[in-house]
């Protein structure tokens, strides 16, 4: 069996900061629960290969040395200096891939910076792959197929069975993630992270300005607190909410 | 894009009848491309002639409907195959209300029509030949795009009431899937949440996100509770992914749409998977740390403080008053 696990390194931005070029560097929490489930089925069937592949900043390699130390085999770093659009990013990474002979791809469900959720599915439109999103659990049958459990929208669970070779897009609430054992890491010890390095260019027929909101639309509550308690109480009295 | 009618295709969810996502108004899309526009129209889903049948169809253009009921519509990848079967018309912009199945169908269908994707818009417009799409990204930035290039959106649409007038109109039905793809893959089987009716009940709903911190302080959220009558604790997804609260009480894409009286909620930033579980409450009240949080975006009352420091307050203020008045 093998795997391609997609993961994404983003500026850690907390809730405020963004984009902040200065920022700590994470994993995106999704992609660690799309590692999460390769790994479980590396623990069912022990000769599975699970290749992770990021893309992005140079400095990614240094944390995602953690999901060799987890237990994956390889890890790729697609470098490119501009930020590109999730599909540009999809059709790069199908077009060093593409010849690996995959059984399974799994991404997260979405990147936590811009919140596409369009990665994954667009590497299955690469792959021409069956595929399924926001999954919380697969479970291998048979070498043949997958069964995946989604959860969509208004809190219904689908689960399907999709054919091999498919992309799946994780999503958390599954699964616990767990740590690196120490054989873990003295095995990612030895192991060094493929680079490609990209020249390429961001599309002149895309441009994108990043703007915060300078002003809320509703009333800013401002005063001392006892003040605002006042006021808020006595909006919502008017509305007949209290 | 070319200088000419632009070439655009809607598709519209159908569940046995009942359309899904909101309702995009064609009229709207229109008038967002200043009526340069050719419209198709494609409704897919199960029992669609049903929808269509109840409703007035006042629309003169290409109207395409795939109907079948056997389908796991709700899998992205059937969707796209289907949607894909229209053929090789060459759209310039094709739009889907935004659910997590329609940004899988929206960016597979992208990758294979050698277009982009961009999900989750709030607002889009057409300017100089150039569309301008807005969406927010987290921090509460605003993320304005401006595309030349052929595109597939998904929109985060706000109407939940039927805008289009869809009467008289002739489609073109297609009975059956005209895709081969249920080998590859098929539906074993679907689970609704275990039903809490509350959250869609409650006329007041106190929301926890991150902020609030560990379940502990959860309790503070239902003491706000109690001071409101019919009234339920809601979550964020974060929240009842940490299992600090049952998945159940979750709002969200993958959780609960509401739209009570009021929508308090307390340390949620606001992504848009929430926020479009929530828009339509008629009043909403954020407390957070940080003002310009993308809840802010919509929220009637922003209160910039810490939770543990105004609500406290504010549960205080709000029993003396109480006490006040019962007293008179």
């Amino acid at each position: 069996m093998k795997i391609l696990v997609c993961m994404k390194v983003i500026y850690d931005g907390k809730d405020n900061a963004f984009p902040d070029y200065d920022l700590p560097l994470r994993i995106n929490r999704f992609d660690e629960y799309a590692l999460e489930e390769a790994l479980v089925i590396k623990d069912k069937f022990p000769d599975t290969a699970i290749d992770v592949v990021t893309f992005g900043y140079s400095n990614s390699v240094g944390l995602l040395k953690k999901a060799l130390e987890r237990g994956a085999d390889s890890l790729t770093l697609i470098e490119s200096q501009e930020e590109l659009t999730p599909v540009v990013c999809a059709k790069l990474v199908y077009s060093h891939f593409k010849d690996r002979g995959y059984d399974i791809i799994f991404t997260g469900a979405m990147a936590e910076d811009f919140m596409s959720s369009s990665f994954g599915p667009a590497l299955a439109g690469f792959f021409s792959f069956p595929f399924a999103v926001a999954a919380v659990s697969c479970e291998l049958v048979n070498d043949k197929r997958l069964l995946v459990r989604c959860e969509l929208e208004d809190g219904i669970a689908v689960t399907y069975s999709i054919k091999l070779p498919c992309l799946v897009t994780m999503q958390s609430g599954g699964r616990e993630i767990r740590y690196p054992t120490l054989t873990g890491k003295l095995n990612a010890r030895g192991k060094e992270a493929f680079v490609v390095k990209l020249d390429q260019k961001k599309d002149k027929s895309l441009s994108y300005e990043y703007k915060r909101k300078k002003a809320v639309k509703g009333i800013l509550i401002e005063g001392s607190l006892d003040e605002r308690c006042e006021y808020l109480y006595n909006e919502l009295h008017k509305r007949g909410l209290l | 894009m070319r200088q000419k009618f632009l070439e655009v295709l809607i598709v519209f969810n159908v569940e046995d009848g009942q359309l899904l996502h909101g309702n995009l108004n064609f009229y709207e899309i229109k008038n967002k491309f200043k009526n340069r526009v050719n419209l198709q129209l494609l409704f897919c889903g199960s029992n669609v002639s049903k929808y269509l049948d109840n409703s007035h169809l006042d629309f003169y253009g290409d109207v395409s409907v795939i109907e079948d009921d056997s389908l796991p519509w709700n899998n992205p990848y059937i969707l796209a195959q289907n949607i894909s079967s229209l053929g090789e018309k060459n759209f310039d912009v094709v739009i889907l209300p935004h659910s997590i199945t329609n940004c899988g169908a929206a960016a597979f269908l992208a990758a294979q029509f050698s277009m982009e994707c961009f999900t989750a818009i709030n607002d889009f417009y057409f300017d100089d030949e150039t569309l301008v799409l807005e969406r927010e990204v987290f921090g509460g930035f605003t993320e304005r795009i401006l595309c030349k290039l052929n595109c597939i959106i998904t929109w985060l649409c706000s109407h939940s009431e039927p805008c289009n007038n869809l009467n008289g109109a002739k489609y073109n039905l297609i009975k059956k899937s005209p895709v081969e793809c249920e080998d590859l893959c098929s539906v074993i089987s679907v689970e609704k949440a275990q039903s809490f009716s509350r959250l869609s009940e409650a006329n007041v709903l106190i929301a926890v996100g991150r902020g609030i911190g560990s379940p502990e302080n959860i309790e503070l959220a239902q003491e706000l509770a109690l001071l409101f009558d019919n009234s339920s604790i809601a979550a964020s997804r974060p929240v009842c992914d940490n299992r600090w609260l049952p998945y159940k009480y979750q709002v969200g894409v993958t959780g609960k749409t509401v739209s009570p009286a009021l929508y308090f909620s307390l340390g949620i930033s606001g992504s848009s998977q929430h926020l479009s579980g929530m828009k339509n409450s008629r009043c909403i009240v954020s407390v957070n740390k940080d003002r310009y949080a993308a809840i802010s975006s919509i929220a009637d009352y922003i209160v910039e403080d810490d939770i543990f420091v105004f609500i406290p307050a504010f549960i205080h203020k709000v029993k003396e008053k109480k006490k006040i008045l019962r007293s008179r």
